[in-house]
Parts: structure tokens; sequence; C-alpha cells
């Protein structure tokens, strides 16, 4: 006996499979795009998690010496940016008389002759930390090279106005860290 | 029959699927948020902290350049900001201080005043001028990155502070006193200070962290403990009925006689967004 409008047990499904891998692809997308996101939010709050252990290590003092910032770089940054699996500079500035934020290369370390880098990055270009201001060469070689970095800053206190001065003065740490 | 209750299969697995999205977007726009305030928030606080520590630190005549005016455009060093802290910060007369910042505040503040001097002779104690330069030069950081400060110094009795034109701080901090010395008389960079006239009460402009027409809901403050040892016994100061404030001088009249107390300050940053 034929039943009417019946095409099989599995065709009678047929209208119902569209929507079904409709939904099914949109959820698979969903839970692709959400891992993502999700591993980019966590890589990101990484990052800025390493910046500000890195700055805490670096502002303990308040006041640091190039002879401090060697050790440091040594003993307490390489090894933590090591562990933590990411790229770092950290960059010592000595101004003395007053913070010149327009040097805008945040990699250039030779200011007032006598400061310090500290990174475990090895850049390819010259131009990163030898160049004062930030030209378009400069720009483009960093954003080839460094990726998403986050940036923090901090007044510190550094001997002025020579390396061996008794007299504290005004210095900066910027702090900068990327995905390798 | 059949073809539609599949049909209404589907759709009600599509209604499944949407839900389970709203709640993994759901998740995705509110996971990292509380993280990523306490980041925030640490290194704001990082931040303020190594600003006191350099209160401490940083030699008051290193500040003697750090003037509103200072730059020079032609090299490449703009940082004039005269339109943000008034023509003449006065930070030259730093120059002979050869103390930290903050021993000058702590000599300001001996006679219960952030005045530039210690009671009312005159004798001089840049100690609110070393502020200023300090905080001129070591929030220009937070500054560029668009938020605003405010600093003051706060008595322990009700946390009061001492910029406000009243009550025991008043006769100190007059008007006409406070502009022959500072065009803006407040250690803030807030553009909402116009013109030289300061403070007016009720009606003037912002005058401390606790001002509700800061947006609180985005302030950040942090307040640090400043002692200050008071003079000794035998200094002619307390011989002065008007050279200390009554918190300098919570014996009255006359010379103490028991164990002089540090005169407990606090030290209070706010910053917000501009």
């Amino acid at each position: 006996m034929k039943k009417r409008g019946f095409i099989g047990p599995l065709g009678d499904d047929i209208p119902s499979i569209f929507p079904i891998v409709l939904g099914i692809v949109i959820f698979m997308g969903t839970i692709v795009y959400a891992n993502g996101a999700y591993n980019a939010r966590n890589a990101d709050l990484h990052l800025r998690k390493t910046a500000l252990e890195l700055s805490y290590m670096a502002t303990e003092k308040g006041t640091l010496s190039t002879q401090d910032f060697r050790d440091l770089c040594d003993k307490s940054f390489k090894p933590y940016a090591s562990h933590a699996g990411t790229n770092f500079a950290i960059v010592f500035k000595r101004h003395c008389s007053k913070i010149d934020l327009f040097n805008k290369n945040p990699f250039y370390s030779n200011y007032s002759g006598n400061a310090g880098l500290c990174t475990n990055a090895a850049f390819k270009s010259p131009l990163i930390n030898s160049t004062p201001s930030m030209t378009p060469d400069v720009g483009t070689a960093i954003a080839d090279e460094v990726k998403d970095a986050v940036v923090l800053n901090y007044p510190i206190a550094v001997n002025c106005p020579e390396e061996n001065s008794a007299t504290l003065g005004l210095g900066v740490i910027n702090v900068i860290v990327w995905q390798k | 029959m059949r073809g539609q209750a599949a049909i209404f299969d589907g759709i009600m697995f599509l209604m499944l699927v949407s839900f389970s999205m709203a709640m993994v977007f759901t998740f995705l726009n509110t996971y990292g948020i509380a993280q990523d305030n306490v980041i925030r928030s640490s290194h704001t606080l990082n931040y303020m902290q190594s600003v006191m520590k350099s209160i401490y630190l940083i030699d008051a005549s290193t500040l003697a350049q750090a003037d509103s005016n200072a730059g020079d455009c032609t090299k490449g060093d703009c940082q004039n900001e005269t339109g943000v802290y008034g023509e003449d910060m006065n930070c030259s007369q730093l120059a002979s201080w050869q103390v930290s910042v903050g021993d000058v505040v702590k000599k300001d503040l001996v006679d219960g005043r952030l005045d530039d001097k210690f009671g009312t002779q005159g004798a001089e104690a840049p100690g609110k001028t070393a502020l200023r330069c300090l905080f001129r030069e070591v929030m220009k950081p937070f500054r560029q990155a668009g938020y605003n400060y405010f600093v003051e110094v706060l008595t322990p009795n009700k946390y009061k502070p001492l910029q406000q034109f009243q009550e025991e701080a008043g006769d100190s901090y007059r008007m006409d006193v406070a502009k022959k010395t500072y065009p803006r008389p407040w250690i803030t960079d807030s553009s909402t200070i116009t013109g030289d006239a300061g403070y007016i009460a009720n009606t003037g402009d912002i005058h401390g962290c606790d001002d509700p027409r800061i947006n609180a809901t985005s302030l950040l403050a942090v307040s640090t403990p400043f002692r200050v040892q008071p003079p000794g016994k035998d200094d002619a100061a307390y011989d002065d009925p008007a050279a200390l404030e009554p918190y300098a001088n919570p014996v009255g009249a006359g010379r103490p006689t028991g164990v002089i107390n540090p005169l407990g300050y606090q030290l209070r940053v706010c910053v917000w967004p501009a």
C-alpha cells in the first residue's frame, strides 16, 4: 500500500537537513571564532601582565644607576621574559633637567650619552635602537619587527648630571613587550 | 505532515544554535574585562608609586629648568605648556635647593600651610613650587595618554584639603597671595582651570579629588602618608602665634612641653580621563 507524500524514512527529513547543516556550520564557525578571540584576549592579557611584572622589577627601588640596570637586565628581566615566552625591550633614559617626550623612538636608549637598553630580541634593522627620532624609516622598521607591543612608561630617579653624580634627577623607564 | 515536522525540527535547531551563539558572544564580550581593569589599575598604582618615590628621591635643584615655557621648538623640543600651567611656574627658584623635593615640601608644610614659605615672616620654602614642577615632569607620560591629575595635601582631621580657601588654611591662601606667586595655584593640569583668578569659592574651578565635577566613575586616587616633624620645643616659631596653623601647633599658645608628635599629612594624587 502506497502512502501519499511518503518518500522514504530519510527522504521525509530532507527539508530539515538544510537548516540543521546551516546551524552546525554557524555553530562551528562561532566556536572557531570564539576560540580565536579567547586566545587573542588571553595572549593580550599575558603580554600586559608580563609588561607589568617587568615594570615592577624596574621601578621597585624608585632609582636606578646604569650598573643597577645592567644587573637587573641579566638577573631579572631576561630570565622572566624568557620564562614568559615574550620579547621585550626595557629602555632606561636619563633626562635630568626635563623629560623629553618628543624623543619619539621608544627604543632609542642613548639619551644624554649614558643610559641602557635591555632586550632579548635581535633587531634586524640597526635603525631601531640607534636613531633618536621616529623617522619614517625607523617607524617602518619597528612595525616590521615589533607587532602589537605593549608599552608602559614610568618616571624614575637617575644620577644627574653625570652617571657618578650624587644628586638624583629625572629619568624614564620604557617597558615594551611583544609576542615572539 | 512529516515534512512540516522536520522543518519545525530544523528551525528549532537553528534557534538552539542562535541561543548558543548568543551565550558564546556574551561570554566573549565580558571575558577579560575584569582582568583588564585590574591590570589598568595595577599600572596606574605602580605609576603613582613611582611618582611618590620620585618625591623622596629627586633633587629639587634638578627641576630648575622644568618650567612651563621650557623647550625650544626650533630644535624639535616643543614642550611649551604655558596654556596648561600658566606663564611662569618659577621652577628656576629651585636651583639652590639641593635636597629632595620631599624635604622641601616638608619644610613648607611644617607650619601647616603649603604656601612656599615657612611661617609668616617669609622664610623661603618652595615646597609647592617643587611639587608643581616635579609633577609637571613626571606626569607627562600620563598626560600624553589623556589623563588629568590633581595633587593635594590632606590633614588627618577629617582629611580636609589644605588647598581650600577656607577655615584654618584660609589666611595663607588668600587670592592675592596665590595670584602673586602662582598664576594657577593648584597642582594640577586640569584644563578647566582658566585665567589667573585661581580658585573661586563655590563657583570656582576644580579644587580637589572629591570635587563632584570630576567624573568619579573613572577617577583613581592614591594617598600616601607624609609625616612631617614639627619644630623643636625651643624653636622661636612657637613664640609667634600666627607662625603655625592650629594643626601644626595643637598645644596652642606657648611652647609644647611634652612629646611632639609628627604631623601626619597625606599626599593624595588623583587621575581621571581628560
